[in-house]
């Protein structure tokens, strides 16, 4: 496992506190180091980490490459773990979710643009981290409270029907592979 | 997408299924949960309105007849609507509602029916196809409060039937007619599983009506207060008992005397305290059936061995036919106190006073109706109504009656005729520009009988004679 040795280490203040350290490297080679219970989160992280037997010892000496995740998001990612390893069980998926009002550190947190919280729940869903992937569904959701249908196109992109029929008339028009 | 759409509200996913073809089938296909808390629906033949409610969020809208179609209003704003021709209100109505059905899964607050038989039946027909269907019966409608206001009995089982019966704690419904029979809706799983804690008044006419009842205690966290059940009921007291349309023998009881508890059951009539009052009133029309029953049960050789006993009775608009009904099927042994009143102006027929149970009454009270013959109420010991006139022979009768009558307390008479003055000057013998008379009663040295008149009321009564021998001996007769 080769590691650019100028790559910045991302540390994340609470990451001091936790004995048992991992280091993360994203597909544009930063570099992150999290803790045991934040990285608990990520079920593929945790996952990885069983199945290649790190321990407390060996950990910071055998980063874990994630190819599919760019610094940007892993930064994002690991905030959000560290800030939430300490948080009880939540309840099954009931009314709590409905309910739950998300809190303004994470709201912040995730007052990006469209395209860069596609790319994060795209990045979560590969990590499987259902807190996030909630949270970020939340602001998503969020976005269509009191919105009509075209103002809704306009913030999610959408194409309308006709759009949709224009685009596949085009595609049945054009020459196929042996065209 | 699951997610996302788990986070909106039902009229969010409405928006967002307009937005495109690939939402549109998305929605269609998962049929997110609309997550709605109550929702309404009330219909008559002219409109349809559609309630729904998430959080503290409430969405309501009509659709509404007009001559080419109907138009579709927000009713927050009456002033604003969508014309959609050729289109029929019911039809759009009982649409929305399919659709809603097809998307609500998680457990709502309340859902509120309400309208008029005829129109609400297609509603109530969409929610049992949802219930019956073997593509929606796994998500049941589920409600912990169900509300049904103006049905018939057939349709309050029909929506009862429908909804989720694990779900379901309270009901409530009210209904105009009388004649609701619980029956085959206290067979149903979902009267079963209700909490009952929620006692509405109109159940005690239900049960009443219901042969196959029995007893009843309900738990309460709230009722009604004793005075609005009072006033409803239109005696004062905390026991009430109603007589069996079918059955002389029993009276349903209703007490609410144990606290946290509300006891419905039947009692003997023979049982019931002799001061009690039972009070019959309601719409003419729908005790006509209830008292027709009474009086066949009192005619019972059977059951007539048990008569009704009343010490009072108190009729409320009611015609007279109705209350001849009513008052013949009473133990006239019992009853002393006849009160009756209605709005309307009515006359009390010779058939009614010529009863055995009239003429054992002391005490007539009457507002509305008239008496046609004066002297058929000199057995009374206390009177006050309205007669239709009273001669000077009259008079004469009715003084001589409660001069001998031991028990004799007041007659009061409003009248629409009433003898002349001179007349009863003939009569009587004696000047009074008072319009005054007494007379000295056999065997009372302390009281004299008055015998006041004025243009349109009558009165007679007891003074003291210390202090009419002071003012007027010379008025004092025989």
């Amino acid at each position: 496992m080769s590691v650019e040795p100028e790559v910045p280490i991302v540390q994340v203040e609470e990451v001091r506190e936790n004995p048992v350290l991992y280091k993360i490297i994203s597909s544009d080679n930063h570099v992150f180091t999290i803790s045991e219970h934040a990285v608990k989160l990520s079920k593929t992280l945790w996952d990885l980490i069983t199945n290649l037997g790190l321990t407390a010892e060996n950990a910071l000496d055998n980063p874990i490459p994630v190819e599919n995740v760019n610094g940007k998001n892993m930064e994002t990612i690991v905030q959000f773990c560290e800030r939430h390893k300490y948080d009880e069980e939540e309840p099954e998926y009931t009314n709590y979710i409905r309910e739950f009002v998300l809190p303004e550190w994470d709201r912040q947190l995730l007052s990006i643009d469209n395209e860069e919280l596609f790319q994060l729940i795209l990045a979560t869903n590969y990590l499987d981290i259902q807190k996030l992937m909630d949270y970020c569904c939340r602001v998503i959701g969020d976005m269509a409270k009191d919105k009509t249908p075209e103002e809704l196109r306009i913030i999610y992109g959408i194409p309308t029907d006709a759009e949709d029929d224009a685009l596949e008339r085009s595609a049945s028009d054009s020459p196929g592979p042996s065209g | 997408m699951d997610n996302v759409l788990y986070h909106c509200n039902y009229m969010e996913i409405a928006s967002l299924r307009k937005t495109c073809r690939s939402l549109r089938d998305f929605v269609d296909t998962a049929k997110p949960d609309g997550l709605v808390d109550k929702v309404m629906i009330d219909c008559d033949d002219y409109e349809g309105k559609f309630r729904l409610q998430t959080g503290e969020k409430v969405i309501e809208y009509a659709f509404t007849k007009t001559m080419d179609g109907c138009s579709m209003f927000d009713t927050d704003n009456w002033t604003w609507s969508t014309l959609l021709k050729g289109e029929d209100h019911m039809e759009l109505l009982k649409n929305d509602f399919s659709v809603f059905l097809r998307h609500q899964k998680s457990l709502m607050q309340e859902i509120e029916i309400n309208g008029k038989p005829a129109d609400i039946e297609q509603v109530l027909n969409i929610l049992k196809a949802h219930s019956e269907n073997p593509k929606t019966r796994k998500f049941p409608l589920r409600t912990s409060k169900l509300s049904l206001i103006d049905l018939s009995a057939p349709q309050i089982l029909l929506a009862l039937s429908s909804v989720d019966a694990q779900s379901l704690r309270s009901l409530s419904f009210s209904c105009n007619k009388q004649n609701v029979l619980l029956d085959q809706i206290t067979e149903t799983e979902q009267w079963r599983r209700l909490d009952l804690n929620d006692i509405k008044i109109t159940v005690t006419t239900a049960f009443l009506n219901s042969p196959n009842f029995s007893s009843c205690q309900i738990q309460y966290a709230s009722i009604s207060s004793e005075s609005d059940i009072a006033a409803r009921f239109g005696v004062d007291g905390d026991k009430w008992f109603f007589r069996m349309p079918n059955d002389e023998s029993r009276v349903l009881y209703l007490d609410i005397e144990s606290h946290e508890y509300v006891d419905i059951g039947y009692q003997d009539t023979a049982k019931v305290p002799t001061g009690a009052e039972i009070r019959i009133e309601g719409k003419p029309f729908a005790l006509e059936q209830a008292l027709n029953a009474l009086k066949a049960h009192s005619k019972n050789p059977k059951t007539r061995k048990f008569p009704l006993k009343t010490t009072i009775l108190s009729l409320r608009e009611l015609p007279a036919p109705q209350i001849l009904l009513a008052l013949s099927s009473v133990d006239a042994k019992s009853l002393c106190s006849l009160s009756i009143g209605s709005q309307k102006q009515g006359v009390l027929t010779d058939d009614i006073t010529a009863t055995e149970q009239w003429r054992h009454l002391d005490t007539f009270c009457a507002t509305g109706f008239r008496i046609l013959d004066v002297r058929r109420i000199s057995h009374l010991n206390t009177f006050s109504g309205l007669v239709s006139s009273v001669t000077a022979a009259d008079l004469e009768y009715l003084k001589t009656t409660f001069l001998n009558s031991p028990d004799f307390q007041v007659c009061s008479m409003k009248c629409d005729r009433v003898a002349s003055y001179f007349d009863i000057v003939t009569t009587f013998g004696v000047h009074s520009p008072r319009r005054e008379w007494l007379f000295r009663k056999p065997n009372d040295a302390f009281r004299v009988l008055s015998l006041s008149v004025d243009s349109s009321n009558v009165r007679l009564g007891h003074r003291n004679t210390n202090t009419c021998e002071v003012t007027r001996p010379a008025e004092i007769i025989g």
